[in-house]
């Protein structure tokens, strides 16, 4: 079955707030098999509010490791459908490792990525997945293999309040 | 053996280019023929503002800022050491080991050797905490901004 999720919708799922809830819609979803996703970049985002005024055209290239953290989310996205939360009471879903990420162009303020992730294989409590993103024709990353993990909640270390929303991790 | 134990420390100023918090303090290096080996570290901030969202109530630093205090490190020791601009071209593995908590110093050991004509890679390990206990492993290359 296909699915849509409007930002409302992501927000349900994901754990991750402000600034760094990097995915804004999910354009289709086909649970087990792919999701794709979309992040507007802007200039507004926190990372560009210390570029200085005379920075070079390329300083203004949104951060790689909020590109790949992006379609991180956006596999999560697609890991946790039909698979319960991102934490529980007893384990947590954490990204654990990526190989084959290969940087191949730039996203700027304006664009809008598409990131289109693929399911490849559950072992155990393991998750691969591959991964691509886009801006419009051009492809700006691409991921063989993103690798997350259910781990036992006792490994990371007691949260800071007893009361808040623990839904994530 | 940590790396440039008897070299000087280099404050990084903060970055000139779009990032989500500026990845590494200081650095120090030493040359051993063709290879660089660089120590670097990081006080992770409690009141880093992307803490706040990752996540609500529970702040650990997000595995990608490994990535970009890695990448923000190796440009920070090219322009210096070498007077050149590099950029992270691929991440061959990464491996997030365990969570990086708020009030710590993280700590890297960074091996950096030449890769064809203008590339380098970075065999890196991130150490949490003051530590031993590792956080992170690496495997990245790099370019020279000419190749982008």
């Amino acid at each position: 079955m296909r699915e849509r999720l409007d930002h409302r919708g992501v927000r349900g799922k994901l754990p991750q707030r402000h600034p760094l809830l990097l995915v804004d819609q999910v354009v289709e979803l086909r649970a087990g098999e792919s999701i794709r996703t979309r992040k507007a970049i802007s200039g507004t985002e926190p990372c560009y509010r210390a570029l200085p005024d005379d920075a070079a055209p390329e300083s203004y290239a949104y951060p790689l490791s909020l590109l790949v953290e992006s379609l991180g989310q956006s596999a999560a996205l697609l890991w946790l459908e039909g698979q319960g939360e991102a934490v529980d009471e007893s384990s947590a879903l954490l990204f654990t490792g990526a190989r084959g990420l290969r940087m191949l162009g730039a996203a700027y303020p304006g664009d809008v990525l598409e990131h289109t992730v693929e399911l490849e294989n559950v072992i155990a409590e393991t998750v691969f997945a591959r991964g691509v993103s886009r801006v419009g024709d051009r492809t700006v990353l691409t991921a063989e293999s993103l690798i997350a993990a259910r781990r036992p909640r006792t490994a990371m270390g007691p949260p800071d309040h007893q009361d808040h929303d623990q839904r994530g991790i | 053996m940590t790396a440039g134990a008897t070299a000087r420390w280099h404050e990084v100023p903060a970055p000139a280019f779009a990032a989500p918090l500026a990845a590494v303090d200081r650095w120090r290096a030493e040359e051993d023929g063709p290879r660089t080996r660089v120590d670097a570290r990081l006080l992770v901030r409690g009141d880093d503002p992307n803490l706040a969202g990752h996540f609500p109530g529970f702040p650990i630093l997000p595995g990608v800022f490994l990535l970009e205090s890695l990448d923000q490190t190796v440009r920070a020791v090219f322009r210096v050491m070498f007077g050149a601009g590099v950029g992270l071209r691929e991440v061959t593995r990464m491996r997030f080991v365990a969570p990086v908590l708020p009030g710590g110093e993280l700590r890297w050991d960074i091996r950096l050797e030449p890769e064809g004509d203008e590339g380098v890679t970075a065999s890196a390990k991130a150490y949490r905490g003051g530590g031993d206990a590792v956080a992170a492993t690496f495997l990245a290359v790099f370019g020279r901004d000419s190749d982008a």
